[in-house]
This record gives C-alpha cells, structure tokens and sequence, in this order.
C-alpha cells in the first residue's frame, strides 16, 4: 500500500505546531519540522543548507510585502525567528549576540503589536521558545566549563522567563480551548480545537525541557535539582501516555529517561529506557536512546561498561545521531582523565587520541554546533588534566576557548600548548603558538598586554624568522598603548617604552628587513614632536633596498624643508644643514662612483630636486651646482612621458628658472619660463617666492627684468586660475602686485594690492605692502589715503612690533611728504619715548634720518 | 510573490516522488483504496474514504465504496491516496528514489503493462516522463507526455511536462520531433512542446509566433507556459517593469509548473546584477523541486556563482559541493566541480 500526498498550497495546520523553532538537539529528537506551504518548505531548504543571510533576507523581503495577510504575516515571523535562532545556534559568540536578539524580538513585537491576530498566540510561544534554547545552549557552556556560577546564573535568567511565557500561553491555549467548548469550530484563520490540544501538548513538553535544563543548572544532589526534575517528570507524564502516533510520544518518553538519569534514579532510568528499546522507537529515538545507554553506565561511574558500550556503537550509529557521538566522548575523556589520575601514561594517551579523533568525527559529520560543544568538552578536559601530552589536543583546545569567546582560558591553553611543544622540541611550533596568543591580545586591543608578549616571545627566539615581525608587533601595540595612555605591562611611561622598544629593534636585528618600518616609525614620532633633525636622520636610515626607501626620500625632503624653516634667524646653521642634506640627496642619484645616472628613475628625480633645493638654501654660492643638476635630470628625463615625469619636469623647470634668476640670468629664466607646459599650483607657487625674494637684491638695472619676469609667471600662474587652490591663488596675485610695485608700475600695483586688501582684511602682510604701494605715489590725495592705511597698519598691529614699528615710519614719512613736518616729528619723538631702539640699527637710522628732516637741529639739541 | 492561488487549486496536485517511498509501512487494505481528503470552506478539514478507485484524473477522483454507491470526489480536495502497486512499479520507485533513473524508466515501462488500472498507469506514465527527463531523453520524453494528455487532458500530473528551459539548442533528433510536433494544429500541448524546443534554433522566430498564439489559449496552464518561454528570448535585456511583470505572472502560476519560469527569473536578475534576489530565485529549484533535475543542477551553479559576486564563498562552496555530490554526470556538476577547485582551498576539495 502506498500513499499518494498531492501537495496543496493550502496553509496547513498542522505546519503551525512543526515550525517553532526548537534547539538542534531537540530538532533531532522531536518531531522534525514538517513545513507545508512553498515559503516555509523554501525555507527549510535554505536553512537545511546553512544559508541563513538569504534565508532572512527572503524573510525581511516578504514580511515588506504590501498587503500580506495577516495569517501568513504571522507564519513568517515564526519562521523568521526560526532562522536567526538556527543561524544563532551555528554561530559563535559575540556574532550570535545579535542574531539571539532579534530571534526574539521579531516574534514577540509581533505578538505584542497584534494581540489579537491569527498567530499572535504562536509568534509568543516562538519567543518563548527561543529563550529556552538560548537558556539551554548558555547552560551547556556552562557545563563544559566546570560549572560556571556566573553563566549558570545568566542560563537560569533565560530559563526562568522561557517559563513564565511558557506558561502564560499554556493559559492563553487553555482559555481559547476552552471558548471552543465541544462544538470545536474556530474563526477562520485561528487554531482548530485540535491545533489547540496539539498546542497545548506541546508546551507541556517544552516546559518539562525548561525545568530539566534549570535542573542541570543545580549541583546534583540539591533540592533544587531534584525539584526542578521531578516537576519536569510531571510535565512529561501525561505525554508518555498519548497515542503512540502522536509526535510528542517517544521524545516525551525519552525525556522521562533522560530527568530519571539526571535524578540519580538510574533503576527506573534502566527500567524505563529498556522499556523504551523494546518497544520498536522510531529510528532517531532509537538513536538517542542508544546515547542514554551509555551516559546511564558512565554516570554511575561504571567506566568500564559505558567504555564497553561505546565501543560497540557502529559508525553507521555515530553518524545517525550527534547525541550518540557525544555520549562515546564523554565516555572517552572520562576514561582518559581516570587513567591520568593513575598516572597510566599509555592508556591516558590513548584515550587522549582517541578523544580527539572523535571530535574530528563529529566535526566531519554534525557540524558547527555539536562540533563546538565537543571541543568545549575536550578544552574542559585539557584543564582538568592539567594539559594532555598531546600537542594536537592542546591546540584544539586552545582553539575551542577561543571560539567559545573564552578569550582568557583560550590565552592558558595556547600558553600550556606553547610550553609543551617546547618541551618536544619543537621551538618552531612553540613560537607560532606564542605568536597565536600574542595575536588574540592584539584582536581584542589588549595593547599593553599583546605589547608584552610579543616581545617576550621575539626576544627568546631572536632567530626565529618571524621574530623581528612579532617585535614590530610589540611596537605597533605599545605605540596604541601609549595612545590610549595605557600604563605599559611593566609599569613604565608607555611612551618612553615605545622608544626604547624602537631603539631595542635596531639594535636586536640592525640590519634585518624590518629596519626600514623601524625606521619610518621613529621618523613619525620625530615630526610628531617637532623635533626636524632626528626625523632626517630616521628618514636617511631607512635601507636603500626596503620598500619603504621612496616614502623615506619623500619624508626626508619634507623634514629638511621644516628644518630650514625652523633655523631661518640662524643662517650659518641653515646653510651647514642644507649643504649637508644636498650631499646625501646627490648620494642618492650620484652613486658610489660619483655619476649621474644612465636612467633617471622616480627616487632619482626626487632627490634630484631636493639636492637642487637645498643648495639653492646654501647660499649663492651653490646655485650653479643647483643649476647643473636640474639641468641633468631635466635631459635625463626627457624621453619620459609618464605622467610623473611630465608633471616632475614642470617642477624641475621652476626650479631651473629660480636658479637662473638668482644668478641674474634673467633673460634665459624668461625662456624657460616660455617653455613651460605643464605647471603645477605649488611649484608656481614656489617661483614666485623665490622670485618675489630676489626684489632688491639684483642689481638695480635688472629690477625691472625681474619684474616683468615675475608678472609672466604670475600670468602664466594666474592663466591656469581654474587649477589653483586658495593658498596657490593669494600667492600668486601677490607675486602680481609685487613686481607691479618692483617695476615701478605704481598705478597697477595700487590696484593689485586694493584687490588683495580686500580679499584678505585680516592679513597684515598684504595691508602694509598696500600702504607701501600707496606711499610709493605722487599725488596728494594718493598720499592721504596711504596715511589712512598706514594708521589701519598701526592700529591693528602690536604696539612695538615690528610691523608697528614700521608702519610709525611710515606714517612718519608720509606726513612730512605732506608737508606736516610738526606732525611727524611728533610721531618719531612719541615713537622713541618707549621704545627708543627704534626697531633695530636699520629702521632707527632711517627714523633718526626722517627727525633731522622734519625737526630742525636747535630743536631737537634743546 | 503568493506563488498560486486558489483559482488553481484544481491544477495543483503535484506528485512528490518521495512519499511513494514512504508508504511501505502505510496499513494495508485488501483491495482497499483509501483517500485522504481536504473538507471545510478554506480545506483545513480533514477526512478520510474507503473504497475502490475507479479513476482520478485532473477533474475528480471516482470512488466505489464497500456499499457499491460511486461518489465523485473533486481532485483539487484530494491530498494523499494509499493504494496497491505491483512489484514492478514498487521497484520502479525505489530506483526513482534511489537516482538509478535509466533502470526506473524500464521498471516503469514494465509496470504499466502489469497495472490493468488506467487512473493507475497514467501516474506511471508521468513517472516516466520523470526519469526520462532525469537522463536528459527529452525527446522521448515528450512522447510520454503527449501520450498522457491524450488520455487526460486535464492530467494533475501536467508538471512534468518535458519542455526546454535551459539555454543551448537541442540535439537533433528532439528538433527533429519538435518540427512534428509543433506542426499539431490540434494538439495545444504538443505545439507547446515543439515551439519550446525551436526556439532557440534556426526556427526560432516561427517557434515565437507559435508561442505568441498559444498565450492566449484557453488552458491557462498553457498560456502562461508559453509566455514563460518567450522570456527565454529577452533574458539579456530585461528591465524592471519586465521583470514586475514576470513576477506577476509567476504569482499566478501554480507553484508546480512554476520550476521553469523561476529559474529564467534568476537568471534575468543575475543578469542585472540583481545577485541575492537572482540567487533566491535560482535556489527555489534545487529545494521545492528537487525532480527537476537538470535545472536543479544548473541552478546551484549559478546561484553559487551569484553568491560568490557576493563575496560570500563558503555559501557558493556549499551550493557548487552539493551540484557536484547530488546532480553526478551532469555537465554543470563537472562545471561546480571546477569552480570548487578554483576556489581558495579548493584543490582539498
């Protein structure tokens, strides 16, 4: 006889009962999900896959759908519910956090916003449930970890409110029974008299595996425990008494079998379990009977018969059911831990190996879950034996404290594991065990501590491969300690350790490859603090042949520029450094034997700009040198049409141009400032301060060359407006109004300042080169208003700077160009009551010059 | 995406292959059949009848009880049969089952000669159709099919029809029976059949026109197939509203005959770039219809080459391991297989 099952899309009723979602062990005990309609068949098969991201997408997508009834709403947020809580299950701590969250809340908001709505009664009671398996789950960590009160505590606080809502809806099943009555007909859309009685049997049974686990979180032995299980029996007796077609039959009968063990009443345990066997159980209940067959030996502390049973399991019975494999490790860590207590070597490692060849069973064969459970198991083991000679099993273990989030028991393990392969000699192991420890404390931002190890672990091995790398380690971890001000392991100035750590690397492993990272690190802490000529000098250290060698030059041509900057009121000392710094940047391109190179490459050209640079800095004395090698690296480069070399060759030529201009060689820095194609922004930028720096300098018969030199720049420059930043832009429109001013040009360079003035009020710079620019006319009214602005000079500057200094000068000068001589006398003789230096020799000379104009000599005698 | 409604009630009753191997332990009647059925307004109800079958076709089921009075029973309410099958047909199902389809399609062939009951036999046709289908025999296939809708037009086994939904042409002696079969003016469901199996071949455009006409035929499980084939024409160049349409259509197919369809739904939104919702689609065929066979294992292929654009590559690992274990000898398990060596690790595999 066959049966012919036409599937219809029809929701079932019977689905309602199947799809609550019940922990893996339950799953594989009780009556497997049986899901009806397409969405929840569908979503079995994702699950069944382990494909839970679309699996709860698919879910999120649906329950977004306009319109969906609200009877399938309801179904979906059971199984969505269902999905995350088997996603939760299969995940390791803190990643299933969320997903235990959400697993509950997604049916219990549904429940809540739609009390009275087909469904809302079983979305409660998936929430309830998923408490339970999250009770259960944090109760069997526990347990593999000898006890633990403070998880133990937290599983009871999920148990508890599984219970309470358990119960609630145990009522609210047993009131809508009850407003049924015996006619049995029920709304559209709500549960049939029928679904209520499979309901409410249900709960019956979840609420025995609730008091079961609360149970387990008791010592054996305690009231508690036996109160817990004895109303746990209670829940399950009228169930061993259904039909035995029921679902809840024979895993109800089984959890009788199961409390009466855990009750220590292991002759009705027997009695009970051989009753069951006989009775021809469905094959899963067969199986996890087989399981209860061997813990009911091993409880009693019958190794030997629990061992003997084990034994006699075939593969076919170990891959059936998780729960039997299981059993037969419990049996085998046993085993293992009694034979390290009599100090039987041979049989302790035997049931070591054998133990951890069972964890890789069930790691092959039952996934994530029960794989994780069986490793906590055997980690639990490995501390109870003080550490197994096996390396394997130690590491395992190691490994298994860490997925468990054990971050600290999983520290001791790698630490024990770590001792013992330095015990079998196997430093090379040992060292990648330690370097797995320091690692963790690296992942979870224990700076000091992973700090601490990391350097432990590279200075014992210093010869080990990775030694320099696990020092670096230690650095970068003691420079985020000392970020976050951690005190150092040791007690010591966190910043003070990074050094020294930096300053140890050197000298452990001086020319190892990580000098050049080393290097760069002390370069950063040097600009960090400003402190310009120790950050070269990392900078130069970096190996020629290490990666960061181009990032070095780079840092290098930077940190001269700050130096310089740094020392321009000591010029005999900016001159000895950028002398200094041109000869290593030549080094760089020149080589040993002192030629210019075949090929210029990027490193080349870099340091090719830099050397010219700083010999420009040296004084004019070098400039030809500048000039030579500008010139060379430009014709070397020449057949490079790489973006960077074009953009590189720019840069040069300003460069070229500032040296030809320095050496008054105006007419051949116009040529090439005609040649110009490409201009960068901040090299224009740095022409025309160059440029800009040569006013008054040159010759007087070559100030109005440099001038119109200048004004092509700033043209060229001002010609490419749409390319330029903000800063470029200023510099470049002030370079304009300078030479305007310098060629003499004072009706354009008025107009050119009134514009900057404009644009930058608050720029003292820019107002007193407008005053001066004002100043430099003829004409009265021109002259009034340069008093005006000198008085704007002086008012918003500090009284007695230099900037205010001058501009009394000038307000002195501008006046007796007037012809109010009193008037300026009175403000070079106001000037000099409080500050009689004047500003220094130059401006006092001139000052005193301007008082014998203005005041004549019996005056100023009396 | 309600993927059938209860318009199409009647229309559902797809067979699952598996049960048949659960009934072995069912409590035998002699000479019994027993009919589980559906009651009540919305089919929540349940009931079941004894008596003798004397047919079950896509309209009713006819039922002799012990009494002698014949009650008709509506098909769309019929959810499981229990009945007597030869030894034969026991063995055909257990090869079926078992994967071993070239030995089931034989066992099957014996069967219907062993099976006196026509309501009987057209269900082992229909398994036949299945296995043939299975070893990629279309063309033979498609006899059995017609040979079943000749014998009951409304069959509620019109799931397994044999038709093209894969990319590629066909071989030439199935274009061959294709040709003849889309010239039977009088025979919706073979023209159906033949233009599926043209269109992508030199006769693509005539196939079209065909398929143009049959959409609008009054059988809508015909109509809505052959719209459904022309999507295999437009696949690369679909839009959204194309794409709303599609899933219109599909809401409004019976969730057994809508295995083809989703799978050209995956495909149109790989194609753009749609890869999760793509993936969703592709994976609905390996898991609601795991009879499906050669599209089930095109499927997971493509939807783990979905998932890994997703950066997801121990799920697309999981899909191309099972087109490899479950689907062997197909061309795209071989195609997973290579996949899977290519992938980081994958050379253990």
């Amino acid at each position: 006889m066959n049966d012919f099952i036409p599937l219809c899309r029809r929701v079932l009723s019977a689905r309602w009962l199947a799809v609550l979602f019940c922990s893996a062990a339950w799953t594989a005990t009780c009556c497997p999900a049986r899901a009806d309609t397409a969405d929840e068949r569908f979503l079995a098969g994702l699950r069944q896959r382990q494909l839970y991201r679309l699996a709860e997408t698919f879910c999120q997508q649906r329950l977004a759908e306009q319109g969906l009834p609200i009877e399938e709403h309801a179904a979906l947020v059971v199984e969505f519910s269902r999905t995350l809580a088997e996603h939760a299950w299969q995940e390791s701590p803190p990643k299933a956090d969320p997903l235990w969250r959400r697993a509950m809340e997604v049916p219990a908001d549904f429940a809540r916003d739609h009390p009275d709505a087909p469904g809302a009664l079983l979305a409660r009671v998936q929430a309830a449930l998923v408490l339970l398996a999250r009770g259960e789950l944090i109760r069997q960590q526990a347990e593999v970890r000898g006890q633990d009160q403070r998880t133990l505590a937290e599983a009871r606080g999920y148990l508890s409110t599984a219970r309470r809502e358990l119960l609630a809806c145990a009522t609210l099943a047993a009131d809508r029974l009850r407003e049924l009555g015996d006619s049995g007909r029920d709304k559209p859309g709500f549960l049939s008299r029928a679904e209520l009685v499979a309901l409410a049997n249900n709960l019956r049974y979840q609420l025995a595996r609730v008091s079961r686990n609360q149970a387990e979180c008791y010592a054996p032995d305690t009231p508690d425990r036996h109160n817990a299980l004895s109303l746990a029996t209670e829940h399950l007796q009228p169930l061993t008494e259904l039909d035995a077609e029921d679902p809840l039959y024979w895993p109800s009968r089984l959890e009788v079998v199961h409390c009466l063990r855990l009750a220590r009443d292991y002759d009705e345990a027997d009695e009970r379990l051989a009753s069951l066997l006989s009775a021809d159980p469905p094959a899963d209940i067969r199986q996890r009977a087989l399981a209860e067959q061997i813990l009911l030996p091993l409880d009693q502390d019958r190794l030997a018969e629990a061992l003997k049973l084990a034994d006699q399991l075939s593969a076919a019975d170990m891959s059936a059911a998780p729960e039997v494999a299981f059993a037969s490790l419990r049996v085998q860590l046993k085993a293992w831990r009694a034979a390290a207590e009599q100090q039987d070597v041979a049989a302790s490692k035997r049931y070591e190996q054998q133990a951890s060849a069972l964890v890789d069973d069930i790691q092959r064969l039952h996934g994530p879950y029960w794989t994780r459970r069986a490793e906590s198991l055997l980690a639990g083991s490995v501390a109870k034996t003080g550490g197994g000679s096996d390396l394997a099993v130690l590491i395992r273990a190691a490994e298994a404290e860490y997925r468990a989030g054990q971050i600290d028991n999983s520290l001791d393990a790698y630490d024990r594991a770590r001792q013992q392969a330095a015990q079998d000699g196997q430093q090379e192991e040992a060292f990648k065990l330690g370097y797995t420890a320091a690692s963790i404390e690296h992942q979870r931002k224990q700076h000091a501590a992973a700090a601490e190890r990391f350097r432990a672990l590279s200075l014992a091995s210093p010869d080990e491969s990775q030694a320099p790398a696990a020092h670096l380690l230690a650095i970068y971890n003691a420079g985020q300690a000392a970020k976050t001000n951690a005190k150092a392991a040791n007690g010591k100035d966190p910043l003070a350790e990074y050094v020294a750590m930096l300053d140890e690397h050197l000298r452990q492993w001086p020319k190892g490859s990580t000098t050049g990272q080393i290097e760069m690190l002390r370069a950063k802490l040097a600009e960090s603090r400003g402190d310009w000529p120790a950050a070269v000098a990392a900078y130069r250290g970096v190996p020629t042949d290490q990666e960061q060698f181009a990032e070095a030059v780079d840092g290098a041509v930077y940190g001269y520029g700050k130096w310089l900057a740094q020392l321009q009121n000591d010029q005999e000392a900016a001159v000895n450094v950028a002398n200094d710094g041109a000869r290593w940047f030549e080094s760089l391109f020149l080589g040993t034997d002192n030629r210019w190179p075949a090929r210029w490459g990027q490193i080349d050209r870099t340091a090719a700009l830099a050397a010219a640079r700083l010999w420009l800095a040296a004084g004019e004395r070098a400039v030809p040198r500048a000039e030579r090698i500008v010139t060379e690296a430009l014709a070397g480069t020449r057949a490079d049409e790489t973006d960077e070399a074009v953009v590189w060759r720019a840069d040069a030529s300003c460069l070229l141009i500032a040296a030809l201009a320095r050496q008054g060689r105006l007419d051949e820095a116009r040529d090439e400032v005609d040649k110009l194609e490409t201009v960068r922004p901040q090299a224009m930028q740095q022409l025309l301060e160059e440029l800009s720096g040569l006013n008054g300098k040159l010759p007087k018969q070559q100030q109005a060359p440099l001038a119109e030199l200048q004004g092509r720049v700033a043209r060229l420059a001002g010609g490419r407006n749409g390319q330029l930043g903000k800063s470029a832009q200023r510099a470049i429109d002030l370079a304009q109004a300078r030479a305007h001013a310098a060629a003499g040009r004072t009706t354009e360079a008025i107009a050119a300042y009134a514009a900057l003035a404009e644009k930058y009020p608050r720029e003292g710079q820019i107002q007193e080169e407008y005053a001066l620019a004002l100043s430099a006319a003829k004409d009265r009214k021109t002259l009034e208003l340069a008093l005006a602005k000198w008085h704007e000079v002086e008012t918003k500057s500090r009284a007695g700077g230099d900037r205010w200094l001058r501009a009394r000068y000038q307000l002195a000068a501008v006046l007796y160009r007037l012809g109010d001589h009193k008037r300026s006398a009175t403000v070079i003789n106001s000037t000099r009551v409080l500050h009689p230096e004047l500003g220094g020799k130059e401006l006092q000379q001139r000052f005193l010059k301007l008082l014998e104009k203005v005041q004549p000599p019996e005056s100023g005698a009396k | 995406m309600e993927r059938s409604t209860n318009n199409f009630l009647a229309i559902v009753t797809a067979w699952v292959a598996a049960a048949w191997s659960l009934c072995m332990a069912a409590p035998l009647l002699a000479q019994s059949d027993v009919v589980h059925l559906a009651t009540g307004n919305d089919g929540r109800g349940r009931t079941i009848l004894r008596g003798e079958i004397l047919d079950y076709n896509g309209r009713e089921l006819t039922l002799q009880q012990a009494n002698g009075r014949q009650k008709l029973l509506p098909a769309n309410r019929v959810i499981r049969i229990e009945t007597q099958h030869t030894k034969e047909e026991t063995a055909a199902d257990e090869a079926f089952a078992q994967g071993r389809y070239d030995q089931a399609a034989a066992l099957y062939e014996l069967a219907r000669n062993t099976d006196k009951r026509t309501w009987a036999r057209r269900r082992i046709v229909a398994q036949t159709v299945w296995s043939l289908k299975s070893l990629g025999q279309e063309a033979a296939a498609g006899e059995q099919f017609l040979i079943l809708t000749k014998s009951d037009a409304d069959t509620p086994f019109f799931d397994c029809i044999p038709l093209a939904w894969l990319p590629g042409v066909s071989g030439v002696e199935l274009e061959q029976k294709a040709r003849r079969w889309i010239e039977q003016d009088s025979q919706p469901v073979a023209m159906l059949l033949g233009a599926s199996h043209l269109l992508l071949s030199s006769q693509g455009a005539a196939a079209a026109n065909r398929l143009q006409h049959l959409s609008d035929h009054e059988d809508p499980r015909i109509a809505m197939l052959a719209r459904a084939q022309l999507w295999r024409r437009q696949i690369a160049s679909t839009n959204n509203k194309q794409l709303a349409d599609w899933r219109n259509l599909l809401d409004r197919l019976p969730e057994s005959l809508a295995a083809g369809p989703t799978y050209l739904l995956g495909r149109a939104l790989i194609q753009q770039q749609q890869f999760e919702d793509g993936a969703l689609e592709l994976l609905r065929l390996p898991i609601l219809y795991p009879r499906e066979r050669p599209l089930g294992a095109r499927a997971l292929l493509e939807a783990g080459r979905a998932l890994e654009r997703l950066d997801q590559m121990p799920e697309a690992a999981r899909l191309y391991r099972e087109a490899v274990a479950n689907y062997p000898g197909d061309a795209s398990a071989g195609e997973a297989r290579d996949l899977l060596q290519a992938m980081p690790g994958g050379k253990r595999e």
